[in-house]
């Protein structure tokens, strides 16, 4: 046991205080008159009865908690014996994300995990976590190898993004409370879109190490994707060539330039086509214009023709309301002109609602109000 | 009744007129229902008028056939001179709780004035002393002396320390009939001192009451730790510890007041130790029972 702050026990002189309190301030004695001293005899107390504590519990109590003051100060800590020194505890990462669905990615990964697991010594700590699109601890640190291993068994492919700060910080969050030596075990085919911004959010604690297991090895495989679409979620005017319009951005990872085909699907029926020539690892922009859908929900969709190892990807899904558009009174002075522009521009921005600002000339209600008697 | 005589009681009660007609009052209406006491007026025995006697007792009847001057005495007439002897020393301002030393001992001295005078028609006197005479009140049965009794008992204040030897000189030469002497002190003396200096009145005829009136912190003094004790009568201090005051002190008062009532009792006088928490009517009853005895 020792002390991050042992100058905080030369504190321990402070415990005179109860000292003196107890032993010395009680010595004092006030004349008493009494009628004769004719049966009174002079006797001294010994120095010894004279130094005896005075309320012996309530010293204790009042140096105990001083003393406990002091000792919380001074921040101890306990050394751990070497044997408890030795043990180690794993943390086996694996990793879902979507990527992961690559080939034989995810059965390699989790694969290799179980074999890490079997080699971790009996008396080792194991902690299970998978990290997919949000990172899940699944277990905490044990040494039960069947349910360690039947909850690695159980992780299946997600369709998140894998966050190595994400990853950092659970770690760091674990060296908080074990204090002995981590092992990070990471299997993972390492994805560059993983990494933060900053470098320093994957810092780890002194006491872990990192043990990477990649498993994309070999060549990469190319996967064209529908990487975003941008349409209006409310539509008031197919006309609107403003609004009326899917924009969605083909992206390609590992493959070489190619023209690829994209549709505009509405309700499950294809509404449009287009050919887009996607560069190799680069960007294309199709654009779908006008958006002619029926009112109500109605489920959209922009798909790139098939050919690789990723076919979930190939589909960007959303939904476009049409309706018409919400009529809005403003009552504003008569001599004011401007302030049913600046409003009806307003709403005009809004890109979840379609809105019509009528103008009227008249002083009273514009036609298509009624009041409510 | 018995509420009237506690001290407690009493040391709210500012005049001592009051005081003593309060105590008195319900000390008597108590005896009444004893056949032991009584204020009876059955005739005992004629005397010889001397000067000093009060002219209203005389039998003119008596006079008349024979020309002579006789008192008409009664049962419970004789032997009546009180004279009260009154330590007013520092050591009785002494109290742990009201009412102080002197204080019951005025109380006391005020009830039997009244008792004597007012109910016995007794004559009675007042001697305040420490260590000389401070005041002296001759007994008398005149109009007023209750009064002037009572006032010498007011300015009865503690002071100085006790000597018996000169206030019994005193008393003894002022000393001209035979009577009833109530000492009331805390008597801090050697008994046989004491019993010495009180002797010779008894020698005399006297019938002697001495009434040790002690605070109960005197007989049992609480001390929780070592103190510094101060004597009220010569400043002296010394250092004592509980241990002294929970052994050694208790058993030298003890052995003091014992001492002080055989010694007092082979002389031939009462002695009662009364305690300032004690109601008066006992030191009344030893009055009456003294005053019946010498008939």
């Amino acid at each position: 046991m020792g002390f991050l702050a042992p100058w905080f026990i030369a504190g321990v002189v402070v415990l005179g205080v109860p000292v003196f309190v107890h032993l010395l301030r009680r010595h004092v004695t006030t004349p008493r008159p009494v009628s004769s001293l004719m049966f009174f005899e002079r006797g001294t107390q010994s120095s010894t009865r004279h130094r005896r504590l005075k309320y012996r519990m309530l010293f204790a109590l009042r140096a105990a908690l001083l003393l406990l003051l002091l000792l919380a100060f001074a921040n101890p800590f306990v050394r751990r014996s070497a044997a408890d020194g030795n043990a180690r505890t794993h943390l086996i990462v694996l990793d879902n994300s979507f990527s992961m669905r690559a080939g034989e990615r995810f059965a390699d990964a989790k694969r290799q995990a179980l074999a890490a697991l079997e080699a971790k010594l009996p008396g080792d700590k194991a902690q299970i976590m998978a990290l997919g699109g949000e990172l899940e601890i699944l277990t905490q640190p044990v040494t039960d190898r069947p349910q360690l291993r039947s909850t690695l068994e159980g992780i299946q492919p997600g369709d998140g993004r894998a966050s190595f700060s994400d990853l950092a910080r659970a770690v760091r969050s674990v060296a908080e409370t074990v204090h002995g030596p981590i092992d990070v075990d990471l299997f993972s085919d390492m994805q560059r879109s993983a990494m933060p911004a900053n470098f320093a959010d994957v810092v780890l604690p002194g006491n872990a190490r990192l043990v990477l297991h990649p498993v994309a090895q070999g060549p990469t495989i190319p996967n064209w994707t529908v990487e975003s679409v941008e349409a209006p979620a409310q539509l008031s005017d197919p006309r609107d060539p403003r609004r009326s319009r899917v924009r969605a951005v083909v992206a390609s990872f590992g493959t070489p330039a190619a023209r690829k085909t994209v549709s505009l699907v509405v309700n499950g029926k294809t509404v449009a086509t287009q050919k887009v020539d996607v560069p190799a690892n680069g960007r294309a922009t199709v654009d779908f214009a006008p958006l002619d859908v029926g009112y109500g929900f109605n489920r959209c969709a922009v798909a790139i023709e098939g050919g690789d190892a990723f076919p979930a990807d190939d589909t960007n899904i959303f939904t476009v309301r049409r309706s018409d558009a919400e009529r809005v009174l403003f009552v504003h002075d008569a001599a004011d002109t401007r302030s049913g522009t600046y409003f009806g521009a307003a709403l005009a921005a809004g890109a979840q609602g379609a809105y019509v600002l009528p103008t009227s000339t008249h002083l009273g209600s514009p036609s298509w109000y009624s009041p409510t008697p | 009744m018995q509420r009237f005589l506690d001290p407690e009681v009493l040391a709210g009660i500012s005049s001592l007129d009051l005081l003593a007609k309060t105590v008195v009052d319900g000390f008597v209406a108590g005896l009444h229902r004893s056949p032991e006491f009584g204020f009876s007026q059955e005739f005992a025995e004629y005397r010889a008028y001397t000067p000093g006697d009060d002219l209203r007792h005389v039998d003119w009847n008596l006079f008349a056939r024979t020309e002579r001057c006789y008192l008409k005495r009664y049962r419970g007439e004789t032997n009546s001179q009180l004279t009260v002897l009154l330590d007013a020393s520092n050591s009785m301002q002494y109290t742990s709780s009201p009412p102080s030393k002197i204080d019951y001992a005025r109380y006391l001295a005020a009830a039997l004035f009244y008792l004597a005078i007012h109910n016995q028609r007794d004559a009675a006197g007042l001697i305040v002393f420490d260590e000389e005479v401070r005041d002296y009140i001759r007994p008398s049965t005149r109009p007023g002396q209750l009064a002037r009794l009572f006032a010498g008992l007011e300015q009865a204040t503690p002071r100085a320390q006790t000597d018996f030897a000169n206030p019994l000189q005193h008393f003894q030469n002022a000393l001209h009939r035979r009577g009833i002497a109530v000492v009331i002190s805390d008597f801090y003396e050697k008994p046989e001192t004491i019993i010495a200096h009180l002797a010779p009145l008894r020698f005399r005829g006297n019938e002697m009451i001495l009434f040790q009136v002690l605070d109960p912190q005197e007989i049992r003094p609480a001390l929780r730790e070592p103190a510094i004790l101060v004597d009220l009568e010569n400043d002296r201090r010394i250092e004592v510890i509980p241990e002294y005051t929970k052994n050694a002190y208790r058993a030298k008062i003890d052995a003091h007041v014992e001492q002080l009532r055989s010694r007092a009792r082979a002389a031939g006088m009462d002695y009662h130790l009364l305690v300032t928490t004690q109601p008066l009517d006992l030191a009344l009853r030893e009055y009456l029972t003294l005053r019946q005895e010498g008939d």
